[in-house]
């Protein structure tokens, strides 16, 4: 759905880096739509421009931070509340 | 700062085969400090479109747990996928068979309804959670506006938002 965006993001990149570093991009069909100082912006343009289509929005940086998320990258999530152990939380 | 206070609890069967209630330090050592939560777009986008005169899809409920190994929020894809908006980025996640997997990210906001606030959270990871129960996994990003407070001998957990 993003390919061809994520490729003209990357592709663009070493020249963004020198102009807009730390900025959010926002990309819409191999275009550069705007750049913004936060994430919730480029959101806010994006919708307002194209609505629910599908627009990339990235920071520009040298690399994107590493996800961790170990629950799901051992495989070990277990928490189902509705398992054989049958669990729920009550407010107090 | 509003504080929510949650007990876990739980039954399980014992060598018979009867049902026993779980002791709450054990049931939420068992299951993890799961919180009942309402997922729904994100805000900033949610604006726009009712400005725009589009609707707003409802929010999905279910039960998101407060993971503070996670360093961004994971939503359920076909959660995100229900809510109608598109994946705005894809980021690469190493799992356990050291194949990177390339998981979307979507811009949602979730709710705790008893308190009746929440989090944005603009970047969130699609996960295959429906499996555990799960719409959300609550993740760092989320939570470094909260103060959160574990007690394993009482069962109990405090996240204060």
């Amino acid at each position: 759905m993003l390919e061809k965006d994520l490729e003209f993001f990357n592709r663009s990149l070493p020249e963004w880096l020198k102009q807009y570093p730390g900025k959010v991009a926002l990309v819409k069909d191999e275009n550069l739509v705007g750049v913004f100082d936060t994430d919730e912006q480029a959101l806010t343009e994006g919708a307002r421009l194209f609505q629910r289509q599908p627009f990339l929005v990235r920071r520009i940086q040298p690399e994107n931070p590493a996800v961790q998320v170990p629950a799901l990258m051992l495989g070990i999530l277990r928490a189902n509340p509705n398992d054989a152990i049958r669990g729920n939380s009550t407010r107090r | 700062m509003p504080i929510l206070t949650m007990q876990s609890g739980g039954t399980a069967q014992d060598a018979n085969g009867q049902t026993v209630q779980l002791p709450p330090a054990a049931a939420l050592q068992m299951l993890g400090p799961v919180i009942p939560v309402a997922v729904t777009i994100e805000q900033s986008i949610a604006q726009q479109l009712l400005q725009q005169g589009t609707q707003v899809p409802a929010p999905v409920s279910g039960f998101g747990l407060i993971d503070t190994g996670a360093s961004i929020t994971c939503v359920d894809e076909a959660v995100a996928q229900s809510l109608g908006i598109a994946p705005i980025d894809v980021v690469t996640m190493h799992s356990a068979s050291h194949t990177d997997v390339q998981c979307n990210v979507y811009p949602i906001s979730f709710e705790i309804p008893s308190l009746g606030i929440g989090r944005n959270v603009p970047r969130a990871m699609a996960a295959a959670l429906q499996a555990q129960g799960l719409v959300i996994l609550i993740g760092r990003d989320a939570l470094a506006a909260c103060t959160f407070h574990y007690n394993g001998f009482t069962g109990v957990f405090e996240l204060a938002i």
